[in-house]
């Protein structure tokens, strides 16, 4: 028995079943793929719950494209994204601990020769500013970057040029997330360097089919026994991005702490929600029941994983052709008390546990295939969303 | 450091409990899960889990996230709880598995951090 069959709607030109290996940890196939995909995309950065307040900032480094970003709030509420690097000599302005910081500041000073910047990336104070000839300190600030806010989530653009507007790039999926995500706060920041191929990386989060498998002792009610491979009622395949409903047990009762402190608080992941009156009409479209969450792909390196009362952003950073940046952000609905903020503490003590299943696994996939032995991979209907990238990303790269 | 706060009278039963486990932020949480074994592990889950109901009811007399020490330190306490049940929850022999990725490499930050 292998339960009820999914119901995928639209583009499926060109997937293949059948995917080579060896050309995708080549050189060449990498570089190209930064330059024609990469470079023209748009990325999620955070939510600007991430920058509650006036001064609020958080700096996140994006290994892909050597950047360092500040993203900071205004006075006037106004969110802005810079080039975290002194106009001076270059140095980063905010200092990062392993690609991040955050923190809340009226001014930002880089403290190699204490130059000032504004939350709007004017450069405020230059010591001993008259010992530099012919400088105009008005066209000295930071250097922006290209960033927008959609729905309560932040987005940036690397490339060179004008990029797609940020909702057309978006497409079908721009619409139906009204006063989701701005509900949300942020609860945990779990990240790695793997040595793994971000396109393996990628496949890793994009079926539910290893799910059941992989993390069979971290999560072990997630199949119900009317769906044991967890098949998806409904997979939405746009030109770029994908939205799959996911399928809940419809007897889940979860282990004790995990009932006792989602009774006192919301009931976040892995428990099941069944009361969807809270979600906009992008979440769960079709209202199927039981539902346990959405994810959206956002093309190329984002999964998003929309529940009733819970976020989990997962990013794959390339870094190069053999090693990725895995970076999930999670979100919860803001806390009204004790007892949601102690939910949000069990979802994310698991989701450590979870996560670290997940890469393992990686570097164990690109191990395997750097080994050579295979040349190729066959993956199933439930790996559509792998299918689907893989095909996109030939497109683009002018292969058919 | 909340190591050696005293609890909210009521409490008491859990003071012996806060040295080791009345912890700040996912790290040093999750460090701890992993430094003990799973009988000390499920020492602390069994003293804290018939208690939340009352930890929640008392701590929500209070701001969230501006507790005063005594409240803080007992919010550490079941936030640890919260943040290391899983193993006891899944009666896991170990509080992780031999094949998992290593821990250290590992990145926790931003919010994981801040409670």
């Amino acid at each position: 028995m292998d339960g009820p069959q999914t119901q995928f709607l639209g583009d499926r030109a060109r997937v293949k079943d059948v995917i080579t290996l060896e050309d995708k940890i080549s050189q060449d196939y990498y570089d190209e793929v930064i330059e024609k995909v990469f470079k023209p995309s748009w990325f999620l950065l955070g939510n600007a719950n991430d920058v509650p307040d006036a001064g609020s900032y958080f700096v996140y480094d994006v290994p892909t494209f050597k950047a360092s970003v500040l993203v900071c709030r205004s006075a006037d509420g106004t969110i802005r994204a810079f080039h975290n690097v002194c106009r001076h000599r270059g140095k980063k302005v905010v200092s990062t601990q392993c690609g991040w910081a955050e923190g809340k500041a009226a001014r930002h000073t880089c403290w190699f020769h204490g130059w000032t910047y504004g939350t709007d990336g004017a450069l405020l104070a230059v010591p001993d500013e008259r010992a530099f000839m012919n400088f105009d300190k008005a066209t000295m600030g930071l250097v922006p970057i290209r960033m927008e806010v959609w729905e309560g989530l932040i987005f940036a653009y690397f490339g060179d040029g004008e990029p797609q507007p940020l909702t057309e790039w978006l497409g079908e999926l721009s619409e139906g997330f009204s006063n989701y995500y701005n509900g949300m706060e942020k609860i945990a920041t779990v990240a790695a360097d793997v040595d793994a191929n971000w396109n393996f990386a990628m496949d890793g989060f994009s079926e539910g089919y290893h799910t059941v498998f992989l993390h069979r002792n971290t999560q072990p009610e997630l199949a119900g026994k009317d769906n044991p491979m967890r098949h998806p009622p409904v997979v939405d395949l746009y030109p770029r991005h994908i939205r799959q409903s996911g399928v809940a047990n419809p007897d889940y009762r979860g282990p004790p702490a995990e009932r006792a402190l989602y009774a006192l608080g919301r009931k976040l992941s892995p428990a099941v929600e069944t009361d969807y009156s809270t979600l906009p009409p992008g979440v769960n479209r079709t209202r199927h029941s039981p539902w346990f969450f959405d994810v959206v792909w956002w093309f190329p390196n984002v999964a998003i994983l929309n529940g009733v009362h819970w976020v989990s952003v997962l990013t794959i950073w390339p870094i190069d052709k053999d090693r990725s940046r895995v970076v999930t952000d999670h979100y919860a609905k803001k806390a009204r008390g004790a007892g949601d903020r102690l939910a949000q503490a069990y979802m994310r003590g698991l989701v450590v546990s979870v996560t670290r299943e997940d890469l393992g696994a990686l570097e164990e996939v690109q191990e395997g295939v750097q080994s050579g032995a295979i040349p190729s991979m066959h993956v199933s209907r439930q790996e559509m969303v792998i299918q689907k990238r893989y095909a996109l990303l030939d497109e683009l790269r002018g292969q058919e | 450091m909340t190591g050696t706060q005293t609890l909210p009278e009521g409490f008491g039963d859990l003071q012996p409990l806060v040295a080791k486990w009345a912890l700040k932020g996912q790290k040093a949480r999750y460090s701890q899960m992993l430094a003990v074994d799973m009988a000390e592990l499920r020492a602390l889950y069994d003293a804290v889990l018939p208690r939340v109901e009352a930890i929640v009811a008392h701590l929500d007399r209070f701001p969230l996230d501006e507790y005063p020490p005594a409240e803080q330190a007992l919010f550490d306490l079941a936030a640890t709880f919260a943040e290391t049940a899983h193993p006891v929850d899944f009666k896991w022999k170990a509080p992780q598995f031999d094949d998992i990725f290593p821990f250290e490499r590992v990145r926790l930050s931003s919010a994981s951090e801040k409670w």
